[in-house]
């Protein structure tokens, strides 16, 4: 710890976005940068199991972050080179208050009388995002919806003691018919050397939704070996993105403010989820004020009929409505069919 | 110094894998947590409180790199 340099970041306010580009959704990210703004890499993972966060991060996993961070700035600036891809593209608002849903907050949080209320929250970003597409009356694209995607949809589970050890891979996936095995150090992948599965997950994000390819350094038993994950076309969606806390304003976008859970085994009917419950206030009341009932079975919505995860009839909704659309719902109620549409957003 | 200062980073990971521990404290508010918050790392020396310009300049004076900790309140 004393090796480094330690700042601590509360909120996204004055935040410079071109350089911290990292999952907004974590309530916890850690970035290692040199003085010059140069980006060793990141740390912070999280996934669809909230009650079981050790998956993914540990004080282990992320001591051997701070070592790999450490090893690229001792060999700085003979890495720089291979930093490069660690910065992202230049974001449409450099800051997040310049967003037009945000405009109302300030640089810093007003600490004398209103301090949550003036903080930005990192995952507005991604809401802001989104809402400008909507707004422009553009399809979310996949690298926006399907925010960095966890190693699994590649077939990968990565070791969250280790900095990027595999533990598992699934028969059958990418990873595996790339010949990765756990066990497997990663090195560098793309040609970014990792420091964490967040830096794994920031490769991913910058990959090709249509189809790419990841070419890999791997340790293996004490010997550097090659090899090169395919990633076919609409690779990312298979991202379940339910979880994460930017999905509450897709909830309000084309769910009217519906929050879905799965029905009960064995007793599933039309794309098997009910609903848990409706949101009362603004633009997530939307159902509520069609007529929707929290508990009740969805049949069919927005023209899937068949057994879908929430995540899948959001994708599916974002895709063929634009904001002010007709969405149709059919729902069963004691046993009886009812229809509500309402109006997406 | 070295105890707190890890003290203080085990804090952090702590309450980012254990939300529970602020939810069963329902006595703070949102902003009470926020400021106590606060309070504590601008006496821990060893930690820059949302000084970006500040950890720059003591990384380029020290040689060391920056580590960068985003950590939400919930």
């Amino acid at each position: 710890m004393d090796e480094f340099v330690c700042l601590r970041i509360i909120q996204i306010n004055g935040v410079d976005l071109s350089l911290f580009q990292f999952d907004y959704d974590m309530s916890f990210a850690v970035f290692f940068m040199n003085a010059d703004e140069t980006i060793y890499g990141r740390y912070g993972t999280r996934s669809d199991r909230p009650d079981d966060a050790n998956r993914h991060i540990s004080m282990e996993g992320l001591k051997a972050s701070m070592e790999a961070a450490l090893s690229l700035h001792r060999g700085y600036p003979d890495t720089a080179g291979s930093l490069s891809g660690k910065r992202g593209p230049e974001p449409r608002y450099e800051r997040a208050e310049l967003y037009p849903d945000l405009k109302n907050y300030t640089p810093k949080i007003n600490y004398q009388n209103e301090t949550a209320k003036s903080c930005i929250h990192c995952h507005q970003i991604h809401n802001s995002q989104r809402q400008g597409l909507r707004d422009m009356k553009s399809l979310i694209p996949d690298d926006v919806l399907y925010l960095y995607p966890m190693p699994e949809v590649v077939g990968l589970e990565i070791d969250s003691k280790s900095r990027a050890t595999i533990s598992q891979v699934e028969p059958g996936s990418a990873a595996a018919k790339a010949g990765l095995a756990a066990g497997d150090e990663l090195i560098n992948v793309k040609g970014q050397p990792l420091i964490s599965q967040a830096d794994l997950q920031w490769v991913l994000q910058q990959a090709d939704a249509t189809g790419d390819t990841l070419p890999m350094k791997i340790r293996r038993g004490g010997e550097t070996v090659y090899a090169a994950v395919d990633l076919a076309d609409g690779w990312k969606k298979k991202t379940d993105f339910a979880w994460r806390v930017s999905t509450w304003d897709l909830r309000r976008m084309v769910l009217g403010g519906m929050v879905v859970m799965p029905q009960r085994a064995g007793r599933e009917e039309g794309v098997g989820l009910e609903v848990k419950n409706v949101g009362k206030y603004g633009g997530h009341a939307v159902a509520r004020k069609a007529g929707v009932k929290a508990v009740d079975k969805i049949i069919s919505i927005g023209g899937i009929s068949d057994k879908a995860t929430e995540a899948e009839i959001i994708a599916h909704l974002l895709e063929t409505t634009k904001k002010g659309d007709m969405i149709s719902l059919t729902v069963k109620r004691s046993g009886k069919a009812i229809t509500i549409p309402f109006r997406a957003q | 110094m070295k105890i707190p200062f890890f003290v203080a980073l085990v804090g952090l990971l702590t309450t980012a894998s254990a939300s529970s521990l602020f939810a069963a404290d329902t006595k703070k508010t949102r902003d009470e947590m926020v400021i106590e918050d606060r309070e504590e790392l601008l006496k821990d020396d060893s930690w820059i409180y949302n000084d970006l310009e500040k950890a720059k300049a003591a990384a380029t004076a020290s040689n060391k790199p920056l580590m960068i900790v985003f950590r939400c309140i919930p």
